[in-house]
């Protein structure tokens, strides 16, 4: 097809759909070529980092959990490995194998919410999922009991389905009854049939021709795949305690985006989430979800940014297999948390949300009060990647018709399940041809 | 169009079909709290006879679990429209409705109220009887609680409700 371009081009989408938060997308071309590309996001600031200072050091799990409806485990989890680690806590198993239940649990609900809701209609040209309702209600019903069985996890160890309660620094405030444990048993093997099904239904979309040499970075942990901690490790080289990711990665103010970008000096942009964490930890992955990856012909290294959808079903068959084991060997722990003594100091900690790393830093004074918050959320530092993304990308697209365009670059920074409530600390799309 | 009394809800309240009230929104961000604010009180003031549930920044999926297996539900829920901040738009949902024409959900997530409605109609998952309680919100600051007169309609949406009920109750 040979279509003659415009001079200058124009995309604009002023508010981008089925994404969570709001945030826009610019990109001027000329000749066929992008000259601008800038994922605006303009969704006000919200100051929690401010809001941490001088509040106990306790409070933080609870405060940085209402950051976001979608992820609020992950700001848990990562307020409590950055606190623990200050303060010398060692988890015991029993406790441990309960946060990593809590956690798939979200990773469970995360991803079958944007696999099925939010990025399956880009690739079957359904305007939205509830287009997609009305030809296949069947797969979209399991996909609805897909992620309320994320739900029920969250809402059994956390106390709540959306923004837990049950977190403490240290362990829990309480754990699950054997009984309600138990329970858990047949939504998660009806689940597990449910995400292989929907990971082979995925791995059959049409996907564009579109590969990039990206650097990809994830927590890697000794003996599993990493979702707790781990130390920071890159394709490229990067191996390192999460102590010393400020070293690493900078955060720079851009004067259109209510986010930072992050990026590593002298390299550029990065990429995390669950190709970089796939492609770097597959070895890693359960039986049952390599098993899967390997049916589906899905293997590492992972380079086609729209694949990533296969990616999070793979990783949703890992979660509901390694909590199907957790529930299965559930013993109630005796003491619900792990004593400790706060100390003042500075605390580092990172987890994998389902979006990818997200890193807390926190000074704790003497009087047990936070001194000072950092917060560095996987959609600031995927942010600058959706650009380079986009800056490769739109050439290829720019001399279909407009609506075509648009929706293809709008399917592009979904792969990406960008987060913008998360980032404010995010969408509409504007492509502008000069 | 702010209504100022609600048209009477002929519901069965028998023991297995309780209504649900739902009120849904974002409790950090100043009027778009309204619907939690809601809920929470008439969970507090425990209503006989009435199922609450409280969405408090949860995606709009949660709204079809939440009203599973309810024969009528109300949801509660702060709107833009071109009207003076706190006042209330009630709408009787059919499926396939389109509340858009006078609302916009201000759901900041990737499926608000609107594609749950729709979500619900396509696959079957709609109570009999859906009301919608929009209240016109004029402040969604991060931190600030309910405007002054929002905080003044949700009180008046709980007195609507309770007058939904008891009408409900009499008929049955």
């Amino acid at each position: 097809m040979s279509q003659e371009l415009p001079r200058t081009i124009t995309l604009k989408v002023n508010a981008l759909a089925r994404v969570e938060g709001e945030g826009a997308l610019f990109i001027r071309a000329r000749n066929g070529q992008p000259q601008e590309v800038r994922l605006e996001i303009y969704e006000p600031p919200r100051f929690f980092e401010a809001l941490l200072r001088g509040r106990h050091e306790s409070e933080a799990p609870d405060i940085t959990a209402r950051i976001c409806g979608i992820c609020p485990v992950a700001y848990q989890m990562s307020a409590c490995n950055a606190l623990e680690s200050l303060f010398g806590v060692v988890m015991s198993q029993p406790l441990r194998a309960l946060r990593l239940l809590l956690y798939y649990g979200e990773w469970i609900e995360s991803h079958a919410l944007h696999v099925a809701f939010l990025h399956a209609p880009d690739f079957l040209g359904y305007q939205s999922s509830v287009e997609l309702a009305k030809d296949q209600p069947d797969l979209v019903r399991k996909a609805l009991q897909l992620k309320k069985t994320g739900n029920q996890l969250m809402a059994l160890v956390g106390g709540r389905e959306i923004h837990p309660i049950n977190v403490r620094v240290g362990g829990f405030y309480s754990t699950p009854q054997p009984r309600d444990m138990a329970a858990l048993r047949d939504p998660l093997r009806e689940a597990l049939d449910i995400a292989t099904e929907m990971a082979r239904w995925v791995a059959g979309f049409e996907f564009p021709d579109f590969e990039q040499d990206y650097e990809f970075v994830a927590l890697r942990h000794p003996d599993e795949y990493a979702i707790l901690e781990g130390r920071i490790v890159s394709d490229k080289g990067i191996d390192m305690p999460v102590s010393q990711f400020d070293d690493t990665f900078v955060e720079q103010h851009v004067s259109y985006s209510n986010a930072l970008h992050s990026h590593i000096p002298g390299r550029g942009s990065y990429l995390v989430g669950p190709m970089a964490r796939f492609n770097l930890n597959f070895d890693q992955l359960s039986p049952l979800a390599k098993e899967v990856a390997q049916q589906l012909g899905i293997r590492p290294p992972m380079r086609n940014p729209f694949k990533s959808i296969i990616v999070r079903m793979i990783e949703v068959v890992h979660a509901l297999d390694q909590s199907s084991q957790i529930v299965g060997n559930y013993e109630q722990a005796t003491v619900p948390w792990v004593e400790h003594v706060p100390r003042p100091g500075v605390g580092f900690g990172a987890s994998e949300a389902p979006r990818g790393i997200l890193y807390h830093r926190y000074r704790v004074g003497a009087d047990e009060l936070i001194e000072d918050a950092k917060i560095v959320p996987p959609t600031s530092q995927n942010q600058k990647r959706i650009e380079d993304d986009l800056w490769q990308f739109a050439p290829q697209v720019l001399s279909l018709p407009r609506d075509r365009a648009t929706w293809l670059c709008e399917q592009a920074i979904r792969n990406y399940d960008p987060c913008i409530s998360c980032a404010t600390h995010f969408l509409r799309l504007t492509i502008e041809d000069d | 169009m702010t209504e100022p009394a609600a048209r009477p809800d002929s519901v069965s309240c028998g023991p297995y079909q309780r209504p649900r009230i739902i009120g849904i929104g974002n409790s950090d961000r100043g009027d778009d709290g309204v619907g939690i604010w809601v809920a929470n009180r008439i969970a507090s003031a425990d209503w006989p006879g009435v199922a609450v549930v409280s969405l408090d920044s949860a995606d709009g999926t949660a709204l079809l679990s939440a009203w599973q297996g309810a024969d009528v539900a109300y949801v509660v829920d702060a709107v833009h429209a071109e009207l003076p901040a706190g006042s209330v738009v009630r709408m009787v949902v059919s499926p396939g409705q389109r509340i858009g024409a006078t609302l916009r959900s201000l759901s900041s997530h990737g499926l608000g109220l609107q594609e749950a409605i729709d979500l619900g109609g396509a696959l079957g998952m709609l109570p009999r009887r859906l009301v919608v309680y929009g209240v016109v919100g004029e402040s969604f600051e991060t931190g600030r609680g309910l405007s002054a007169p929002v905080a003044r309609s949700g009180g008046n949406v709980m007195r609507r409700l309770r007058g939904a009920l008891d009408r409900s109750t009499r008929v049955a």
